[in-house]
């Protein structure tokens, strides 16, 4: 079975694009529309996102401490509703907290600067009257993690990221054929023996620097609608953009030389120091200057997202399935190749 | 902006998506182009060889 990269990528990719598009995020509280509470009555409405407001009792109020203020809920839909209750003239401090809970979305808590009002905070009010917060037994939600400003673009880390893996597999066999190709002894056919590894190598960068610049221009759309900006001074980035050069400067390169022995010899030096500042570029650089990525600055990568395990569901077998797919464009782009070689000799 | 926040940046997942595929499908094209010619290529000398 020699086609079993094919089949494997292709159901892995067809898993992974269903899954990562269709698999909803964790229930999360996104929004209260006031800025400031008052003594007496307040009305509030809160905001869900994959919620299920309508659909399951749902409680809804602020609490500070232990206590807990509630009153009337009025349920819109699954993903709205609003609160009307009544609170005291003076408060024991300022931090509230504003929570929803019921069965099927557990206990949802959103954290935000509030103004007090006319209320007087006072920490020696007496707290005797107030309602106390019973919390909802711990339930754990389905779905990807749902984070502020990513949201739904964490799903992005399923196509992205494997984008990188994919290119650092493939310029990995580069790396492997330009090392044999400088082994190659001197003997009877060894022209031939070094031409073979550089094609495999020369190919096998070519496929990769595809998938770098796949990862360029999606981590750069990423990042407008994330970070704010098109293009941010993340060390992983600019790391990035050098790894691009370099490999398009490989191409330059081979170009540029007649010879094809020379062009073997000096092109495989070129893909080694190549390979070594791409893994110091983009392994090892970014963990010792803070950026924008996650787990940087100490940590090995994306642990933060990782431990997450419906997540994990989803990207190991992504990134499976596209150094499937990219060892496969590779093989198809080689055949292609010698096939030309075989017309040259055919044709001379 | 709001449009984005809207969806959730859902239409950001989509062009990621979309922005993949038309990178694979722009690479693939071009490998049949390059592919095409090689087989008119083969038929030339084939077609030479019968004629002589």
């Amino acid at each position: 079975m020699k086609h079993w990269y094919k089949i494997l990528g292709s159901i892995l990719l067809l898993y992974v694009a269903i899954f990562s598009l269709l698999h909803p995020l964790k229930p999360s509280l996104v929004q209260v529309d006031v800025s400031a509470l008052h003594a007496g009555y307040n009305r509030i409405a809160f905001t869900g996102y994959y919620t299920h407001f309508n659909e399951s009792k749902t409680e809804a109020g602020i609490t500070l401490g232990n206590h807990f203020f509630t009153g009337d809920i009025q349920v819109e839909d699954n993903n709205h509703l609003a609160v009307t209750f009544d609170l005291p003239d003076s408060l024991p401090s300022t931090a509230v907290v504003f929570r929803v809970h019921n069965e099927q979305d557990g206990e949802l808590a959103l954290v935000q600067a509030m103004g007090m009002g006319d209320i007087v905070i006072d920490t020696t009010t007496d707290t005797t009257n107030f309602g106390t917060y019973a919390r909802m037994e711990a339930k754990s939600a389905f779905g990807f993690p749902d984070l502020p400003i990513i949201y739904e673009t964490i799903r992005n880390l399923n196509w992205h990221v494997p984008m990188w893996f994919t290119m650092f597999f493939l310029m990995i066999v580069s790396f492997v054929n330009s090392l044999k190709l400088l082994r190659v002894r001197n003997s009877e056919n060894h022209l031939e023996d070094m031409l073979k590894f550089d094609i495999r190598s020369t190919l096998l960068n070519e496929v990769g620097l595809v998938f770098c610049i796949l990862g360029l221009i999606t981590g750069s759309l990423w990042a407008r609608y994330t970070w704010g900006d098109w293009w941010t001074k993340d060390p992983q980035l600019n790391g990035a953009l050098v790894v691009f050069l370099v490999y398009a400067g490989y191409f330059v390169l081979r170009a540029s030389v007649e010879d094809a022995d020379k062009r073997a010899r000096i092109s495989a030096v070129f893909n080694l120091f190549a390979f070594v500042l791409m893994f110091v570029l983009l392994m090892i650089m970014p963990r010792f200057a803070s950026g924008l990525h996650p787990g940087k600055g100490g940590n090995p990568a994306f642990s933060q997202y990782d431990l997450d395990s419906s997540l994990r569901t989803v990207f190991y077998p992504a990134v499976a399935g596209w150094i499937c797919l990219g060892y496969w464009m590779y093989n198809v782009r080689l055949r292609a190749k010698l096939l030309k070689e075989e017309l040259k000799s055919m044709e001379n | 902006m709001d449009y984005f926040q809207h969806f959730g940046k859902m239409p950001v997942v989509i062009g990621v998506v979309t922005l993949i595929l038309a990178g694979i499908i722009v690479y693939l094209s071009r490998l049949d182009i390059k592919v095409s010619r090689l087989q008119k290529q083969i038929k030339e000398i084939q077609n030479k060889k019968n004629h002589e």
